[in-house]
């Protein structure tokens, strides 16, 4: 799509050049990953002519030095042919470049005349949580500079449900993963944060009585160390939290009240049927999670397959709060500064993204300011489309350009985590600060000096030490959209419907390759050899009934879309489940990005049906 | 002479070491490659550095050299390209790289060796699974798997 409106840009520095052994004369610097909320601490060693070699930075406490696929990326992000290095300016079907004084006087002219004609709120923004403290101020600082309520921070919506329910200054901190005698983990742990497998398997080993429990409905690889796998049906793991609370309260009368006299209501049968899991199996956990000295949850779901995440992090701080001894309850989130852009951003000039679109589609919105989140790929409904296409200014900052550009009328080229400081909150509520490992590439530039630059040409500059103060200050805020834990009978009398036309569940995955919709680690070329992005995996029995093989093409159809994907047969899904990767804009595009009556977009798994593809 | 080791118990699949050899060399081309092992999950597969390598051997071009402390290195310069070596090794972690028609090799990162450290990929691995150690030391067991794509490891597991 972009490749036919002949997109050129250049980098600025070198190719790379030789590493071992030519490149004595290195500077090495250090600085934090910010591809999920871990912030593992990682070096890079830079030399004049910008060649990049990764190091690592064995005394930090908490990952000694370990890394992930993502975290490596920083070398090539700094180096990367197919950064944006110069502005870009919409002509007709093409790109030109332009220089940053001809692409501000574009913008700023444009925000002068939309909020001449239609007022300030006609023209929204968009930040997304990989950005500084400091750049998340900044920007709610240009929205009062232009005098508009239309802001968001792009969460995505795993992460800011599960944000809702947490108080992040008195809840999980890196030193409580370690040593822990009984896990219970919801998601793809090792493939999400890989950094904490270490930890989790040491404290496996150390002793037999210790457990690791995996709740997934697939056989993950975090699976595959698990003491107790609860493969459950997709969307039930809410249920399935309700079964051993219910074992619980059967011990523990006193401390059911309310909630206990609810669950002991829910037939067993039911739930054991909604969950896949019998009520023996979840009376064991919850034994076990009792009896342990210490234990936690760890929640990390993808962002289809769980559903209603803020009901299950409300259920699993009640069990952290329930059963005996030191429980912990530790959420880990997508994005690297999820932590701290919640801070940033609860405040009540702040919109939730589903809500920002909504204004963007209603036609409200006339010019959006979009600083890094890939709409497009991130939620690739015909809606969002239909929306960003009638906007009458579309301006994106971005490192690479994606389906989002196409549509933008002036590209920004920004800096990536590796290129910028500022300080940053990972997930345990840390503040670190991010160091430059070389200057931005190419004439990009850092978006909190684009947001100062814009603020300053409109006529109000930026007070940076103002912004630095407050970044330092900010107290951890709840936006309390974690939702209660009511309407039990109705979730369990829905898992238990069967649909005729789409009988199966497509749920997703990621992989330690990529980062959310994929948009930025696709342009890496080890993920692109490493993870295809176009799959579907099967069960071996669901294969054998429709007398498919591995390789063959199945059309997946949902509601929403439909589309042609190659199968892989796998023993690791129950019958009636298929998986894929969540890393990719076309898959994405089957999903339902419908908006729920809180206000957030629907995660959970999808109904679809599978055919073969006509020869 | 040290090595790589790798604990089948700990590994979580994760591709970091791949990626950690593929982004600490220049010419970005992992040597470590991925074999099935165990139902379906990946492990990676890393060169032994043989004490009687069948690659170097192969080699018509005399590319693969026996360096100090056993290390086994193809002299980039020297290889033609002609895959050889891929074809000698038994245990199939010489992966022929078409695109800069050279093989790709492990080389056991000498300069982070020579500063002291482990190698990269040993470094990155978030599971603790990767050990760089010397081959005869006590205390684990080295297993050798056997059988042509089901996982060519020097492994150790606990007893
Ligand atoms: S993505 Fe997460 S686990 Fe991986 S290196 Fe970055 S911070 Fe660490
Ligand atoms: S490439 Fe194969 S034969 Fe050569 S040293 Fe390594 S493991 Fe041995
Ligand atoms: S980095 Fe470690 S855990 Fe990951 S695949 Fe390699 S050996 Fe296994």
């Amino acid at each position: 799509m972009f490749a036919e409106m002949e997109l050129t840009s250049l980098t600025s520095r070198s190719k790379i050049t030789p590493m071992h052994g030519h490149e004595r004369q290195m500077e090495r610097i250090e600085s934090y990953c910010m591809f999920c909320s871990l912030g593992c601490k990682l070096a890079i060693k830079t030399s004049k002519s910008g060649a990049t070699t990764p190091d690592f930075c064995s005394d930090y406490p908490l990952t000694g030095g370990n890394l992930c696929p993502r975290g490596l990326y920083a070398t090539e992000l700094l180096n990367h042919n197919q950064r944006i290095v110069c502005p870009l300016v919409r002509e007709g079907r093409t790109f030109q470049e332009t220089s940053w004084d001809e692409g501000f006087h574009i913008l700023i002219s444009k925000i002068k005349e939309l909020r001449n004609s239609y007022g300030p709120q006609s023209i929204g923004i968009i930040i997304d949580p990989n950005h500084t403290n400091e750049e998340i101020i900044a920007a709610r600082e240009l929205a009062k500079t232009i005098g508009t309520d239309n802001i968001s921070c792009s969460f995505s919506p795993n992460d800011r449900e599960l944000l809702g329910t947490t108080n992040i200054t008195s809840n999980g901190s890196a030193k409580e993963i370690e040593d822990v005698d009984y896990y219970l983990i919801i998601g793809d742990l090792f493939v999400r944060h890989p950094v904490l497998a270490k930890k989790i398997i040491a404290s496996k080993y150390k002793s037999r009585e210790n457990s690791v429990v995996v709740i997934d409905p697939k056989r993950t690889n975090t699976a595959w160390h698990a003491s107790i796998h609860l493969q459950n049906k997709p969307g039930s793991e809410i249920i399935l939290l309700m079964g051993i609370l219910k074992s619980f309260f059967n011990h523990y009368p006193e401390k059911g009240k309310d909630l206990g006299k609810k669950l002991e209501s829910l037939p067993d049968e039911d739930i054991a049927r909604a969950t896949g899991i019998n009520l023996e199996q979840l009376a064991t956990v919850s034994r076990g999670f009792n009896n342990a000295e210490k234990g936690a949850i760890i929640l990390c779901p993808g962002i289809k397959g769980v559903r209603d995440i803020g009901i299950l992090s409300q259920l699993a701080r009640l069990l952290t709060e329930n059963y005996k001894g030191d429980k912990k309850y530790i959420p880990l989130f997508t994005y690297g500064n999820a932590v701290g852009a919640f801070k940033m951003s609860t405040g009540k000039n702040w919109l939730s993204l589903p809500h920002l679109i909504s204004k963007i589609s209603s036609g409200e919105i006339k010019l959006l300011l979009d600083f890094g989140e890939e709409l497009l790929s991130s939620y690739p409904s015909p809606e969002i489309r239909q929306g960003l296409e009638q906007l009458e200014f579309f301006a994106v900052s971005s490192i690479f350009t994606s389906e989002t550009e196409t549509l933008a009328h002036l590209v920004l080229p920004c800096a990536s985590w590796a290129e910028k400081s500022g300080t940053v909150n990972f997930f345990d509520g840390r503040r670190e600060s991010l160091e430059p490992f070389l200057a931005p590439a190419g004439a990009s530039r850092a978006d909190l000096d684009i947001i100062a630059e814009i603020s300053h040409q409109l006529g109000t500059s930026l007070n940076k030490s103002k912004i630095q103060q407050e970044a330092e200050a900010a107290k951890a805020g709840s936006l309390n959209i974690g939702r209660p834990v009511k309407g039990i009978e109705d979730l369990l009398k829905e898992a238990l419907v069967k649909d005729k036309e789409f009988p199966y569940l497509l749920i997703s995955c990621s992989a330690t390759g990529h980062f959310a919709d994929g948009s930025i680690t696709k342009n890496m070329k080890w993920a692109r050899e490493t993870f295809p992005l176009l799959w579907v995996e099967l069960n071996s029995d669901d294969a054998q009934h429709m007398e498919i093989k591995s390789g063959d093409e199945v059309i997946i159809c949902s509601r929403k879309g439909q589309i042609t994907l190659p199968v892989q047969i796998t023993s690791r899904l129950q019958p009636g489940v298929v998986n894929v990767p969540s890393y990719s804009t076309e898959i994405r595009s089957i999903f339902s990005w419908e908006i729920t009556p809180e206000g957030e977009f629907k995660t959970g798994p999808e109904r679809v049906r599978i055919s073969r593809k006509q020869e | 002479m040290k090595k790589v080791f790798i604990d089948i118990d700990r590994c979580i699949g994760c591709y970091t070491c791949s990626a950690a050899c593929h982004y600490s060399h220049s010419d970005h081309r992992s040597t470590v490659g991925y074999g099935e092992l165990r139902e379906d999950a990946r492990l990676p597969f890393i060169c032994r550095h043989c004490d009687e390598p069948a690659c170097l051997n192969a080699c018509p071009r005399n590319a693969i050299k026996k360096l100090d402390h056993g290390i086994i290195k193809r002299m980039n310069l020297l290889c033609t390209g002609c895959g050889s070596c891929a074809l000698a090794c038994p245990f199939g972690v010489i992966e022929p790289d078409i695109r800069s028609y050279v093989i790709s090799k492990c080389d056991l990162c000498p300069d982070r060796i020579a500063e002291g450290n482990e190698p990269a990929c040993v470094a990155a691995c978030p599971a603790g699974a990767l050990a760089f150690r010397d081959a005869d030391e006590a205390g684990e067991k080295s297993i050798l798997l056997g059988g042509r794509m089901e996982g060519h490891h020097p492994v150790f597991r606990r007893t």
